[in-house]
Protein backbone atom coordinates (compact mmCIF):
# COMPACT_ATOMS: atom_id res chain seq x y z
CA UNK A 1 0.00 0.00 0.00
CA UNK A 2 1.63 3.66 -1.05
CA UNK A 3 1.89 6.25 1.15
CA UNK A 4 -0.66 8.36 -1.02
CA UNK A 5 -3.53 5.97 -0.50
CA UNK A 6 -3.03 5.59 3.19
CA UNK A 7 -3.65 9.28 3.65
CA UNK A 8 -5.77 9.89 0.66
CA UNK A 9 -3.33 12.96 -0.83
CA UNK A 10 -5.25 14.51 -3.27
CA UNK A 11 -3.41 17.98 -3.71
CA UNK A 12 -0.40 18.36 -5.64
CA UNK A 13 1.76 20.84 -3.65
CA UNK A 14 3.67 22.40 -6.26
CA UNK A 15 0.44 23.40 -8.12
CA UNK A 16 0.48 27.12 -7.18
CA UNK A 17 4.08 26.86 -8.69
CA UNK A 18 3.13 25.48 -12.01
CA UNK A 19 -0.26 27.46 -12.43
CA UNK A 20 1.68 30.85 -11.53
CA UNK A 21 0.30 33.69 -13.03
CA UNK A 22 2.53 35.47 -15.35
CA UNK A 23 2.49 39.29 -13.13
CA UNK A 24 4.29 39.10 -10.06
CA UNK A 25 5.80 36.50 -8.36
CA UNK A 26 4.18 34.49 -5.19
CA UNK A 27 4.39 36.16 -2.13
CA UNK A 28 4.82 39.61 -4.14
CA UNK A 29 2.62 42.38 -4.13
CA UNK A 30 1.82 44.58 -6.76
CA UNK A 31 1.52 48.16 -5.24
CA UNK A 32 -0.67 50.57 -7.18
CA UNK A 33 0.02 53.92 -5.29
CA UNK A 34 -1.52 57.55 -6.16
CA UNK A 35 0.17 60.87 -6.02
CA UNK A 36 -1.19 64.70 -5.76
CA UNK A 37 -0.53 66.79 -8.40
CA UNK A 38 -1.21 70.41 -8.72
CA UNK A 39 -5.11 71.29 -8.68
CA UNK A 40 -7.22 68.08 -8.73
CA UNK A 41 -4.92 66.29 -10.79
CA UNK A 42 -2.95 63.31 -10.11
CA UNK A 43 -0.80 60.56 -11.17
CA UNK A 44 -1.25 56.50 -10.98
CA UNK A 45 1.95 54.32 -10.54
CA UNK A 46 2.03 50.84 -10.40
CA UNK A 47 5.20 49.15 -8.92
CA UNK A 48 6.19 45.69 -8.60
CA UNK A 49 4.93 44.26 -11.60
CA UNK A 50 7.00 41.27 -13.03
CA UNK A 51 10.31 41.99 -15.29
CA UNK A 52 9.25 39.16 -17.37
CA UNK A 53 6.11 41.36 -18.55
CA UNK A 54 6.49 43.02 -21.95
CA UNK A 55 5.76 46.66 -20.74
CA UNK A 56 5.44 48.37 -23.84
CA UNK A 57 2.71 46.53 -24.60
CA UNK A 58 0.64 46.56 -21.29
CA UNK A 59 1.47 50.36 -21.05
CA UNK A 60 -0.10 50.44 -24.34
CA UNK A 61 -3.31 48.20 -23.62
CA UNK A 62 -3.84 50.07 -20.38
CA UNK A 63 -3.41 53.99 -21.98
CA UNK A 64 -6.16 52.22 -24.65
CA UNK A 65 -8.74 51.18 -22.01
CA UNK A 66 -8.18 53.56 -19.68
CA UNK A 67 -7.67 57.04 -21.69
CA UNK A 68 -5.12 58.07 -20.20
CA UNK A 69 -1.73 58.51 -21.23
CA UNK A 70 1.12 57.11 -19.47
CA UNK A 71 4.44 56.04 -19.54
CA UNK A 72 7.14 53.98 -18.15
CA UNK A 73 10.23 54.54 -15.53
CA UNK A 74 12.77 52.88 -15.10
CA UNK A 75 13.81 53.17 -11.16
CA UNK A 76 17.08 51.70 -9.51
CA UNK A 77 15.00 50.17 -6.49
CA UNK A 78 11.74 49.79 -7.07
CA UNK A 79 12.49 48.20 -10.91
CA UNK A 80 9.80 48.82 -13.82
CA UNK A 81 7.42 51.49 -12.63
CA UNK A 82 4.09 52.30 -15.03
CA UNK A 83 2.99 55.75 -14.49
CA UNK A 84 -0.87 56.98 -15.30
CA UNK A 85 -1.99 59.85 -15.45
CA UNK A 86 -5.55 60.54 -13.52
CA UNK A 87 -6.64 58.44 -10.38
CA UNK A 88 -6.59 54.92 -12.01
CA UNK A 89 -6.34 53.15 -9.14
CA UNK A 90 -9.53 51.05 -9.20
CA UNK A 91 -9.34 50.73 -13.12
CA UNK A 92 -5.55 49.61 -13.14
CA UNK A 93 -6.60 47.00 -11.07
CA UNK A 94 -9.53 45.66 -12.41
CA UNK A 95 -7.56 45.54 -15.44
CA UNK A 96 -4.43 43.48 -13.92
CA UNK A 97 -6.82 41.08 -12.69
CA UNK A 98 -9.12 40.76 -15.19
CA UNK A 99 -6.48 40.45 -18.29
CA UNK A 100 -4.66 37.72 -15.65
CA UNK A 101 -1.48 39.40 -15.22
CA UNK A 102 -1.58 39.57 -11.06
CA UNK A 103 -3.58 37.70 -8.55
CA UNK A 104 -5.98 39.35 -7.30
CA UNK A 105 -4.61 38.78 -3.42
CA UNK A 106 -1.16 40.20 -4.58
CA UNK A 107 -2.82 43.95 -5.70
CA UNK A 108 -2.00 46.41 -2.76
CA UNK A 109 -3.98 49.53 -3.26
CA UNK A 110 -2.35 52.51 -1.26
CA UNK A 111 -3.57 56.24 -0.94
CA UNK A 112 -6.77 57.90 0.28
CA UNK B 1 -57.31 10.44 -1.23
CA UNK B 2 -60.81 11.76 -2.37
CA UNK B 3 -61.40 12.28 1.58
CA UNK B 4 -58.87 15.06 2.28
CA UNK B 5 -59.27 16.85 -0.92
CA UNK B 6 -62.37 18.98 0.31
CA UNK B 7 -60.88 20.19 3.50
CA UNK B 8 -57.65 20.76 2.07
CA UNK B 9 -59.18 24.07 0.77
CA UNK B 10 -60.11 25.17 4.12
CA UNK B 11 -58.16 28.20 5.89
CA UNK B 12 -58.50 27.89 9.32
CA UNK B 13 -55.43 26.34 11.42
CA UNK B 14 -57.65 23.67 13.77
CA UNK B 15 -58.82 22.46 10.37
CA UNK B 16 -55.34 21.74 9.12
CA UNK B 17 -54.79 19.81 12.39
CA UNK B 18 -57.40 18.08 11.23
CA UNK B 19 -56.74 17.38 7.99
CA UNK B 20 -53.48 16.01 8.87
CA UNK B 21 -55.11 13.46 11.49
CA UNK B 22 -57.42 12.07 8.27
CA UNK B 23 -54.14 12.26 5.92
CA UNK B 24 -52.06 9.74 8.50
CA UNK B 25 -54.80 7.67 8.98
CA UNK B 26 -55.41 7.27 5.09
CA UNK B 27 -51.77 7.31 4.53
CA UNK B 28 -50.75 4.52 7.22
CA UNK B 29 -53.15 1.77 5.92
CA UNK B 30 -51.25 2.26 2.30
CA UNK B 31 -47.96 2.02 3.35
CA UNK B 32 -46.73 1.13 6.70
CA UNK B 33 -44.72 4.63 7.74
CA UNK B 34 -44.07 4.31 11.72
CA UNK B 35 -43.38 7.57 13.23
CA UNK B 36 -43.05 9.92 10.15
CA UNK B 37 -46.22 9.07 8.63
CA UNK B 38 -47.78 11.90 9.29
CA UNK B 39 -44.87 14.09 7.83
CA UNK B 40 -44.82 11.80 4.77
CA UNK B 41 -48.21 12.13 4.22
CA UNK B 42 -48.28 15.53 3.39
CA UNK B 43 -46.37 15.65 0.55
CA UNK B 44 -48.73 12.90 -1.17
CA UNK B 45 -51.56 15.28 -0.22
CA UNK B 46 -50.38 17.69 -2.60
CA UNK B 47 -49.92 20.20 -0.11
CA UNK B 48 -47.97 23.21 -0.87
CA UNK B 49 -44.43 23.58 0.51
CA UNK B 50 -45.51 27.01 2.48
CA UNK B 51 -48.30 25.61 4.65
CA UNK B 52 -45.48 22.60 5.63
CA UNK B 53 -42.83 25.09 6.47
CA UNK B 54 -45.41 27.06 8.91
CA UNK B 55 -46.15 24.22 10.53
CA UNK B 56 -42.50 23.27 11.69
CA UNK B 57 -42.86 26.62 13.16
CA UNK B 58 -45.62 26.85 14.98
CA UNK B 59 -44.85 26.23 18.94
CA UNK B 60 -45.23 23.13 20.03
CA UNK B 61 -47.68 23.65 22.55
CA UNK B 62 -50.38 24.17 19.91
CA UNK B 63 -49.96 21.22 18.09
CA UNK B 64 -49.04 19.20 21.74
CA UNK B 65 -53.34 20.87 23.02
CA UNK B 66 -54.48 20.04 19.27
CA UNK B 67 -52.87 16.18 19.41
CA UNK B 68 -54.45 15.85 23.13
CA UNK B 69 -57.46 16.38 21.84
CA UNK B 70 -57.18 13.59 19.42
CA UNK B 71 -56.42 10.24 19.81
CA UNK B 72 -54.66 7.03 18.72
CA UNK B 73 -53.44 7.42 14.74
CA UNK B 74 -52.19 10.85 15.95
CA UNK B 75 -49.63 9.89 18.52
CA UNK B 76 -47.83 8.97 15.31
CA UNK B 77 -47.74 12.41 13.69
CA UNK B 78 -47.27 14.47 16.99
CA UNK B 79 -44.05 12.26 17.73
CA UNK B 80 -42.27 13.20 14.33
CA UNK B 81 -43.70 16.65 15.34
CA UNK B 82 -41.59 16.83 17.74
CA UNK B 83 -38.08 15.86 16.61
CA UNK B 84 -38.07 18.78 14.69
CA UNK B 85 -37.51 21.15 17.07
CA UNK B 86 -38.62 20.32 20.56
CA UNK B 87 -36.73 18.13 23.51
CA UNK B 88 -38.51 15.90 26.21
CA UNK B 89 -37.29 16.15 29.48
CA UNK B 90 -37.21 12.86 31.89
CA UNK B 91 -39.77 14.76 33.93
CA UNK B 92 -42.04 15.09 30.48
CA UNK B 93 -41.26 18.77 30.36
CA UNK B 94 -40.94 19.84 26.77
CA UNK B 95 -38.65 22.34 25.67
CA UNK B 96 -38.06 24.12 21.92
CA UNK B 97 -34.79 24.43 20.18
CA UNK B 98 -34.71 27.96 20.50
CA UNK B 99 -35.07 28.59 24.33
CA UNK B 100 -32.81 25.98 24.94
CA UNK B 101 -30.26 27.64 22.71
CA UNK B 102 -30.86 30.77 24.10
CA UNK B 103 -30.88 29.60 27.67
CA UNK B 104 -27.28 27.89 26.75
CA UNK B 105 -26.04 31.42 25.65
CA UNK B 106 -27.10 32.68 29.03
CA UNK B 107 -25.31 30.38 30.72
CA UNK B 108 -22.19 30.71 29.02
CA UNK B 109 -22.33 34.66 29.49
CA UNK B 110 -22.97 34.14 33.31
CA UNK B 111 -20.23 31.87 33.82
CA UNK B 112 -17.78 33.16 32.17
CA UNK B 113 -17.97 37.11 31.49
CA UNK B 114 -14.64 37.74 29.87
CA UNK B 115 -15.77 35.28 27.05
CA UNK B 116 -17.13 37.93 24.60
CA UNK B 117 -16.14 41.36 26.19
CA UNK B 118 -12.48 40.69 24.65
CA UNK B 119 -13.85 41.81 21.35
CA UNK B 120 -15.25 44.55 21.27
CA UNK B 121 -15.01 47.27 18.59
CA UNK B 122 -12.40 49.55 18.87
CA UNK B 123 -14.09 53.20 18.58
CA UNK B 124 -12.14 56.11 17.43
CA UNK B 125 -13.13 59.71 17.25
CA UNK B 126 -13.50 61.47 13.98
CA UNK B 127 -10.54 62.99 12.52
CA UNK B 128 -10.73 66.67 12.33
CA UNK B 129 -9.24 68.31 9.20
CA UNK B 130 -8.55 72.13 8.49
CA UNK B 131 -7.32 73.62 5.39
CA UNK B 132 -4.20 75.26 5.71
CA UNK B 133 -3.79 78.00 3.30
CA UNK B 134 -4.77 76.40 -0.23
CA UNK B 135 -2.43 73.56 -0.81
CA UNK B 136 -1.65 72.20 2.64
CA UNK B 137 -4.18 70.45 4.83
CA UNK B 138 -3.84 70.26 8.86
CA UNK B 139 -5.08 67.42 11.22
CA UNK B 140 -5.64 68.74 14.57
CA UNK B 141 -6.48 65.75 16.50
CA UNK B 142 -3.97 63.16 15.57
CA UNK B 143 -2.08 63.25 18.78
CA UNK B 144 -5.93 62.36 20.71
CA UNK B 145 -5.79 59.56 17.79
CA UNK B 146 -2.76 58.45 18.37
CA UNK B 147 -2.99 58.06 22.32
CA UNK B 148 -6.74 56.13 21.66
CA UNK B 149 -4.55 53.70 19.18
CA UNK B 150 -1.45 53.36 22.08
CA UNK B 151 0.56 54.09 18.91
CA UNK B 152 3.60 56.68 18.58
CA UNK B 153 2.82 59.52 16.53
CA UNK B 154 5.98 59.25 14.42
CA UNK B 155 4.90 55.76 13.35
CA UNK B 156 1.34 56.77 12.40
CA UNK B 157 3.05 59.82 10.47
CA UNK B 158 5.34 57.93 8.51
CA UNK B 159 2.52 55.35 7.49
CA UNK B 160 0.06 57.99 6.47
CA UNK B 161 2.82 59.69 4.20
CA UNK B 162 3.87 56.64 2.63
CA UNK B 163 0.26 55.99 1.76
CA UNK B 164 -0.79 59.40 0.64
CA UNK B 165 2.63 59.93 -1.09
CA UNK B 166 2.92 63.53 0.18
CA UNK B 167 5.07 64.99 3.09
CA UNK B 168 4.05 66.93 6.22
CA UNK B 169 5.25 68.01 9.39
CA UNK B 170 4.18 68.15 13.27
CA UNK B 171 3.74 71.88 13.67
CA UNK B 172 3.59 73.01 16.91
CA UNK B 173 0.29 72.93 19.17
CA UNK B 174 0.63 69.23 18.26
CA UNK B 175 -0.91 69.72 14.93
CA UNK B 176 0.25 67.82 11.75
CA UNK B 177 0.26 69.56 8.74
CA UNK B 178 0.34 67.66 5.21
CA UNK B 179 0.91 68.54 1.68
CA UNK B 180 -1.67 68.19 -0.11
CA UNK B 181 -5.38 68.68 -0.08
CA UNK B 182 -7.71 65.78 1.83
CA UNK B 183 -10.80 64.96 3.13
CA UNK B 184 -12.07 63.47 6.25
CA UNK B 185 -12.92 60.31 4.22
CA UNK B 186 -9.51 60.13 3.12
CA UNK B 187 -7.57 60.44 6.16
CA UNK B 188 -10.04 58.12 7.54
CA UNK B 189 -9.56 55.31 5.28
CA UNK B 190 -5.45 55.89 5.65
CA UNK B 191 -6.01 55.61 9.21
CA UNK B 192 -8.69 52.41 9.33
CA UNK B 193 -5.76 50.82 7.21
CA UNK B 194 -3.42 51.68 9.26
CA UNK B 195 -5.35 49.68 12.23
CA UNK B 196 -6.11 46.48 10.50
CA UNK B 197 -2.24 46.44 9.52
CA UNK B 198 -0.18 47.66 12.68
CA UNK B 199 -3.11 47.42 15.70
CA UNK B 200 -5.49 44.53 15.29
CA UNK B 201 -4.09 41.59 16.54
CA UNK B 202 -4.75 39.00 12.82
CA UNK B 203 -5.54 36.00 15.85
CA UNK B 204 -8.03 37.61 18.30
CA UNK B 205 -8.57 41.00 16.37
CA UNK B 206 -8.36 42.82 19.52
CA UNK B 207 -6.93 46.15 19.91
CA UNK B 208 -5.08 45.36 22.99
CA UNK B 209 -1.45 44.92 20.79
CA UNK B 210 2.05 46.24 21.33
CA UNK B 211 4.37 47.14 18.59
CA UNK B 212 8.29 46.06 19.38
CA UNK B 213 11.65 45.80 17.39
CA UNK B 214 12.76 42.55 17.39
CA UNK B 215 16.19 42.22 15.34
CA UNK B 216 15.17 44.79 12.58
CA UNK B 217 11.95 43.49 12.66
CA UNK B 218 8.90 45.15 13.62
CA UNK B 219 6.81 42.32 15.66
CA UNK B 220 3.54 43.35 16.69
CA UNK B 221 2.41 41.85 20.35
CA UNK B 222 -1.07 40.98 21.43
CA UNK B 223 -1.80 41.55 25.10
CA UNK B 224 -5.17 39.70 25.04
CA UNK B 225 -3.52 35.92 22.97
CA UNK B 226 0.22 36.61 23.46
CA UNK B 227 0.25 35.69 19.84
CA UNK B 228 3.02 37.62 17.97
CA UNK B 229 3.87 38.69 14.14
CA UNK B 230 5.91 40.35 12.46
CA UNK B 231 4.32 43.12 10.60
CA UNK B 232 5.68 44.40 6.89
CA UNK B 233 8.21 48.20 7.53
CA UNK B 234 6.40 51.37 5.98
CA UNK B 235 8.08 52.19 2.65
CA UNK B 236 6.62 54.89 0.64
CA UNK B 237 7.86 52.49 -2.59
CA UNK B 238 8.11 54.66 -5.77
CA UNK B 239 7.58 58.32 -5.67
CA UNK B 240 7.13 59.95 -9.06
CA UNK B 241 8.12 63.22 -10.03
CA UNK B 242 5.89 65.81 -9.48
CA UNK B 243 6.23 69.35 -9.84
CA UNK B 244 8.98 71.59 -10.60
CA UNK B 245 12.13 69.42 -11.49
CA UNK B 246 15.48 70.58 -9.32
CA UNK B 247 17.82 72.71 -11.47
CA UNK B 248 21.66 70.67 -11.46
Amino acid sequence: MSLEQDFGVTFDPFQEAQNELVGGDVGSYVHIRIQQRNGRKSLTTVQGLTPKLNFKRVLKALKKSLACNGNIVEDEENGTVIQLQGDQRAHVQEFLVNEQIVDAQNIKVHGF
Amino acid sequence: MSEPVPELSLPAKKKGKKKRKTGSAAATPAADEADTAGNDAMPSLGLPSKRKKRRKKKPSADSEAADGADNGADDGAAGGDKDQGTFVAATGEEYEYGTLLSRAFATMRKLNPNIESGNKQLQLEAPVLMRVGTKKTGFVNMLSICESINRSPQHVLSFMLAELGTTGTFSGNGRLTIKGRFQVKHIENVLRRYITTYVLCFNCKSSNTQLAKEQRLTMIECGSCQSRRAVSTISSGFQAQVGRRRKR
